[in-house]
């Protein structure tokens, strides 16, 4: 176990702080904050509307920047890992981890950091998003703010795996990040399908919402678990086909 | 079959029996058996397809045959991989070096892998690329190295965690002659404390290098022992390969 989480952290800060360096995080970073900023802006002028929607207890500036972040999010958790593993393997680079430690670790260590910089990514908005609409509109959207930080962090999370599960069958990045929006896709049509829709991560990505408009938690906690549980089924996929794979 | 179970070189520290290794349909490995005694430089050559690079894999855990067994230092490679990855040290044939990252700084992050604490792994990876001549370059990105250096990179990471066993799948194929010079040279003083594989198309240099050697052909070892005893009345290694070939 220690020799796992040895692995696991090694690889994690090593991976955490080269993605740092990168092009590719720092513009979806950038592209986040900004349309959030956008979002928060416009729902702190709106404020007003929404207290007239059907005596909605919360405000634009709390479902404004969480239906960006619903829609934006899976994209660029795509962007972020779909070569998270497939360059390692595809270069051949993955061989000289996998003499050192074992394949649970690289994959944990590798998936843990781009959760890590998704939920950062976040927390920056929302962080942003509180001292903001406090120098606005006088208002502490504390718990709001932190409960969607968590269940976006999470939906985040969820999409990462799947995209890391699609592209250890892939197994080129090109083909990975073809697939995975493929994949994404079909999640998002299977939502007009009554039972199917229960399949897709996209049907509980609005759950949070039960308790931020109504004040009901009990659906976002269903909602957390089942995403919680697609999340743990796509990393029990990634971790089956690369432990099966061989490296050649 | 030659020089079978204990040697003067030393005793057999890896031993595979009847490895079979199919990719679909293709039978890349038919049964191949070897033997590698200890602190020896084994020579493994074979025409291309003959199933090299697949052994090194299977023995590096990388590939999981299909049927046989491998002992490395009495650990059975399916069963206790773990101990098995604690004893080698690997230059696989096909793999990349992080492009935009330097020498010094992968082999930092490969000697953390290997369980060194940052100070440690920092002192460890600058003292083994002085030790295969790299200092001068060490702080190059490795998309700024030439093909040559990229092999002593390889060989360098090799050596982290003072490993038992080195595999160098093809170290000189590609390389200006003084370069490939200089990594049998380096392999020459690797050989006092490691056992080492060598895969390579070259016989005349596996012939000099080489103490023992395996032939390969059809994914079966078909000649092996001491290269004096197969090289024998003044025919070359490569005269040998050619009639083997043949037979």
């Amino acid at each position: 176990m220690a020799y796992i989480s040895k692995g696991v952290w090694t690889i994690f800060l090593d991976e955490f702080i080269e993605s740092l360096k990168t092009r590719k995080a720092l513009a979806i970073i950038i592209s986040y904050l900004f349309l959030m900023f956008i979002g928060i802006k416009v729902g702190s002028v709106f404020e007003i509307f929404a207290w007239a929607l059907a005596g909605s207890r919360q405000s634009f500036s709390i479902l404004l920047p969480y239906y960006i972040s619903v829609g934006l999010l899976p994209l660029f958790s795509i962007i972020i890992s779909y070569n998270l593993i497939s360059e390692e393997i595809s270069g051949g680079s993955i061989k000289f981890m996998a003499y050192r430690t074992d394949r649970l670790s690289i994959l944990g260590g590798k998936i843990l950091s781009s959760f890590v910089l998704s939920a950062m990514m976040i927390f920056i908005a929302y962080a942003t998003a509180l001292f903001y609409v406090h120098s606005k509109n006088g208002l502490w959207f504390f718990i709001p703010y932190l409960v969607s930080w968590i269940y976006l962090s999470i939906y985040a999370f969820c999409f990462i795996c799947l995209t890391v599960a699609v592209s250890m069958v892939a197994r080129t990045p090109s083909a990975s990040i073809i697939w995975s929006l493929l994949v994404s896709i079909l999640f998002l049509v299977a939502m007009n399908f009554n039972y199917i829709s229960f399949f897709s991560p996209f049907y509980f990505s609005t759950k949070a919402l039960d308790y931020l408009i109504k004040g009901i938690s009990l659906n976002m906690i269903l909602g957390l678990n089942v995403l919680l549980l697609h999340t743990l089924l796509y990393f029990l996929i990634s971790f089956a086909v690369l432990k099966k794979s061989d490296l050649d | 079959m030659a020089d079978k179970g204990k040697d003067k070189e030393g005793n057999i520290v890896v031993k595979t029996e009847g490895l079979v290794k199919f990719y679909g349909k293709n039978k890349a490995l038919n049964g191949l058996s070897m033997n590698v005694p200890e602190r020896a430089i084994y020579g493994l050559v074979g025409p291309n397809g003959a199933g090299k690079t697949t052994t090194l894999g299977i023995l590096s855990t990388f590939i999981r045959p299909n049927s046989g067994s491998v002992e490395i230092y009495g650990n059975d490679i399916i069963k206790e991989p773990e101990k098995i990855r604690g004893l080698i040290g690997i230059l696989p044939q096909r793999a990349e070096f992080y492009a935009n990252r330097t020498a010094l700084d992968i082999m930092t992050f490969y000697s953390k892998l290997a369980g060194l604490n940052g100070k440690e792994a920092f002192e460890n990876a600058d003292r083994l690329l002085d030790k295969v001549g790299m200092t001068e370059h060490k702080d190059k990105k490795m998309k700024e190295m030439s093909h040559g250096m990229f092999k002593l990179m390889g060989i360098a990471q090799t050596l982290i965690g003072n490993p038992k066993i080195i595999m160098l799948d093809e170290a000189t194929s590609g390389l200006d002659p003084k370069v490939a010079y200089n990594i049998r040279k380096l392999v020459r003083e690797l050989k006092k404390d490691t056992t080492i594989i060598f895969s390579s198309h070259n016989l005349y240099e596996v012939e000099d290098l080489c103490d023992y050697v395996g032939i390969i052909h059809n994914g079966k070892i078909i000649a092996e022992g001491r290269t004096k005893s197969i090289v024998k009345k003044g025919k070359s290694l490569e005269k040998v390969f050619m009639e083997k070939m043949e037979e």
